[in-house]
């Protein structure tokens, strides 16, 4: 799959290459456009690899990204149920973060703007030194460990990941994508914020099953540390599964993409995709190897993962 | 009941307001970085709170002046002299004394004194020596900058402070005239929000709710008949069936539908059609809806009636002699139609996302077709409205099937 995705900028094809003599050439017929050409002369094929490309090089980051989100938040919310908190160090810290985060915003825009002074910086390694004194303290002095309870992390990672599965995905990225600006950046960005839910769930859900295990125990009792154990005895457990969700997440998010830009919605407007092709040409009943080309090559692309991930689901055995 | 009803019920209208909040500030708040249509947008999308405080408290610099901005080009030019000397309440005390200039002369001012990269000085400089403005005021505003010059406090930038704005903010009038009923007028098509929304919400609903009801019937029929051991040769093949309308995308289904009724020759022209070319449309896109999302909840209730298979007392029923069509129907089927309604109520959100496309290939005048012409035309409150009724209709079907589960299944306690 990957070897394929350079294929396009090796064979020096062009999208953007137009020949008004030869619009709407069927395909099999001329001995350079292999798959034929649209109305304005450009070549099917190379559109086809071009908006092969983009699929892959959107999705593949995005979900490698989305999962790697998915294993931490997930991992550590299976770990770790209740996590035991000072109520007023907690407080404290949580102010000074903000102002800290703050801080840094402000900074940022202030270099941005052209005035940038030493005091952002000042007041930036002032906080941290308060968060550090804090920190200290806390485990110096007992009194400002007084009203200590559970933060159950575990139970808001449930709240969380329902809240945000509750919405319509396509809602939630039609209307965030309005707001923001198209581009590359800001559509790997909205997908992030649903598609990291899977991969977490499953983590989750792999994380309480192996924390039963006897070898867990066993490392607990060596003293490892718990952030040893979580990558070096959880996680290589948890990753056949989590793999197969990662394939069936590539295929919806490759769904999701071409669905998008078939709606018109999302990627910048001079992208080459599937998904736009498609929605250019689907009523033009006419010329039906402008369609039927793309929507080969998404099924093919989506059936492969699926065949994938129902191969790797069967434990290796071909179940058809 | 009735306290897990009222405390239901309080937890609604808590997460409604939230989800208010949020979507308000996001529309609000993120275009302001969207510059290249914000400029023609900026005139259409004008609202009668757009000059007050965004929401009841904000985080500001310390350096701003605590009270609001009459104008954009007024915020510009304040920004600019907060970052350059800071000190609060001297920077008040300038743009008080500008207000006191003629309306036109302080905007010709604001123009040349905000823009960046030009200097500060001068269009003062210019001010205090025009003879056109009294003599006394051109004493105050000279004492005014001299005082904000020789006392700069720049450090009062990096300082956050807190400030209250009370119940004169955006967020406040627009929640209010949303609960009254006025939501604002959509510029893509010069109509009051409300009357629009509530004209598509309508068609949807009709048309998504008949197809949710076919849905249930039909996979609840092939379900059962499937489980029947007289069909059970066609197990195999129809799970292939299954796994191959699952695979392919929703709009892939819809061009291809489209592009073969067209050919044969049933083209839709839904707005101008008659009664029952119209209904054609419908009844196709129902179908439509029906078979894309057929995959997921088929395999949901064929999960479900294998459970329910397993319990003891199915054995019971077939040792007392009942026929094994009987068991199915009599049995089963009523204890799996519990897990169904939560199976039903937690797909809501795919069944939106498959009539949005649906609407969009058809040109069915519904919620989806309208969110996405809010979305390319950039109508923020018809999109802002969109967003309320989508989450208030979704937590309201979550709302019905918790009461709906706990009224069929006495044995969930509260």
């Amino acid at each position: 799959m990957l070897v394929s995705v350079g294929l396009i900028r090796w064979s020096g094809w062009s999208t953007s290459q137009i020949s008004l003599t030869n619009s709407y050439l069927p395909p099999f017929q001329h001995h350079l456009y292999w798959l034929g050409t649209d109305r304005l002369g450009r070549d099917v094929s190379a559109m086809l690899l071009s908006g092969y490309e983009t699929t892959i090089l959107i999705s593949l980051p995005i979900m490698l990204l989305a999962a790697g989100i998915g294993i931490v938040l997930g991992g550590l919310a299976g770990y770790f149920q209740k996590v035991r908190i000072y109520l007023l160090a907690f407080l404290l810290k949580v102010i000074v973060v903000g102002c800290l985060l703050w801080e840094i915003y402000i900074t940022i825009e202030a270099a941005s703007l052209g005035n940038a002074s030493i005091y952002g910086w000042l007041f930036i390694c002032l906080l941290g030194l308060i968060w550090a004194m804090i920190h200290f303290l806390q485990r110096k002095w007992e009194k400002l460990s007084f009203w200590a309870f559970y933060l159950p992390v575990d139970q808001l990672f449930i709240r969380l990941t329902e809240l945000l599965s509750s919405v319509p995905r396509l809602v939630l990225i039609l209307c965030l994508a309005t707001l923001l600006r198209p581009s590359y950046f800001n559509f790997g960005f909205v997908v992030l914020i649903t598609y990291w839910i899977p991969a977490a769930r499953l983590m989750r859900a792999e994380v309480l099953r192996i924390k039963q295990q006897y070898y867990i125990e066993a490392a607990k009792a060596n003293w490892l540390q718990d952030f040893y154990i979580l990558w070096k005895h959880a996680l290589p457990n948890a990753l056949p599964t989590i793999r197969i969700s990662f394939v069936f997440g590539l295929a919806s998010l490759i769904i999701l993409e071409s669905t998008l830009s078939f709606l018109g919605v999302g990627l910048p407007p001079e992208t080459v995709s599937w998904g736009k092709m498609i929605a250019q040409n689907y009523q033009d009943g006419q010329h039906w190897w402008l369609t039927f080309f793309p929507v080969l090559g998404l099924l093919l692309v989506i059936g492969s993962l699926h065949y994938l991930a129902d191969y790797w689901q069967e434990g290796g055995r071909k179940w058809w | 009941m009735i306290i897990y009803f009222f405390r239901r019920l309080v937890l609604f209208m808590g997460t409604f307001w939230l989800v208010s909040i949020f979507a308000f500030l996001a529309v609000r708040l993120i275009p302001e970085k969207y510059e290249e249509t914000a400029f023609y947008i900026e005139e259409a999308t004008a609202t009668p709170y757009d000059t007050l405080p965004l929401f009841y408290v904000s985080l500001k610099r310390s350096a701003t002046p605590s009270f609001t901005y009459q104008s954009s080009i007024e915020k510009r030019f304040g920004n600019r002299m907060s970052w350059h000397y800071g000190n609060h309440q001297q920077l008040e005390e300038l743009i008080l004394t500008l207000r006191k200039l003629p309306p036109t002369k302080y905007d010709l001012f604001l123009t040349t004194a905000s823009k960046e990269g030009h200097s500060l000085t001068n269009p003062f400089t210019l001010l205090f020596s025009d003879a056109s403005l009294s003599i006394p005021l051109r004493k105050q505003l000279r004492e005014a900058f001299y005082n904000l010059q020789n006392n700069p406090k720049v450090y009062q930038n990096y300082i956050p402070r807190l400030q209250w704005y009370g119940a004169n903010n955006a967020y406040h009038v627009w929640l209010v005239s949303f609960i009254q009923g006025d939501w604002g007028t959509s510029h893509t098509n010069k109509q009051a929000v409300n009357t629009v929304v509530f004209n598509t919400l309508v068609r949807t609903v009709y048309w998504t709710g008949s197809a949710l009801f076919l849905l249930i019937i039909l996979s609840f029929l092939v379900a059962i008949y499937l489980h029947h051991s007289r069909f059970s040769q066609w197990r195999k093949p129809f799970f292939k069936l299954i796994y191959l309308i699952d695979t392919i995308p929703i709009f892939v289904w819809g061009t291809l539908l489209i592009s073969i009724l067209a050919s044969v020759g049933w083209l839709f022209v839904s707005t101008y059609a008659d009664r029952s070319t119209r209904l054609i449309s419908y009844g196709v896109a129902v179908a439509l809806l029906v078979f894309t999302n057929f995959p997921y909840a088929f395999k949901q209730l064929y999960e479900a009636i294998s459970e329910e298979k397993k319990r003891p007392y199915v054995q019971t029923a077939y040792a007392k002699g009942l026929t094994e069509w009987q068991v199915l129907r009599k049995h089963i089927l009523k204890n799996a139609l519990y897990p169904s309604i939560t199976v039903f109520s937690g797909y809501l959100p795919a069944l939106v996302t498959g009539a949005l496309i649906i609407e969009i290939i058809f040109s069915i005048a519904g919620i989806g077709r309208l969110l996405h012409g809010a979305v390319l035309g950039r109508d923020y409150a018809l999109l802002l409205a969109l967003i309320l009724v989508i989450a208030f209709v979704r937590m309201l079907a979550n709302l019905i099937a918790d009461i709906l589960y706990l009224w069929a299944d006495p044995r969930v306690k509260v």
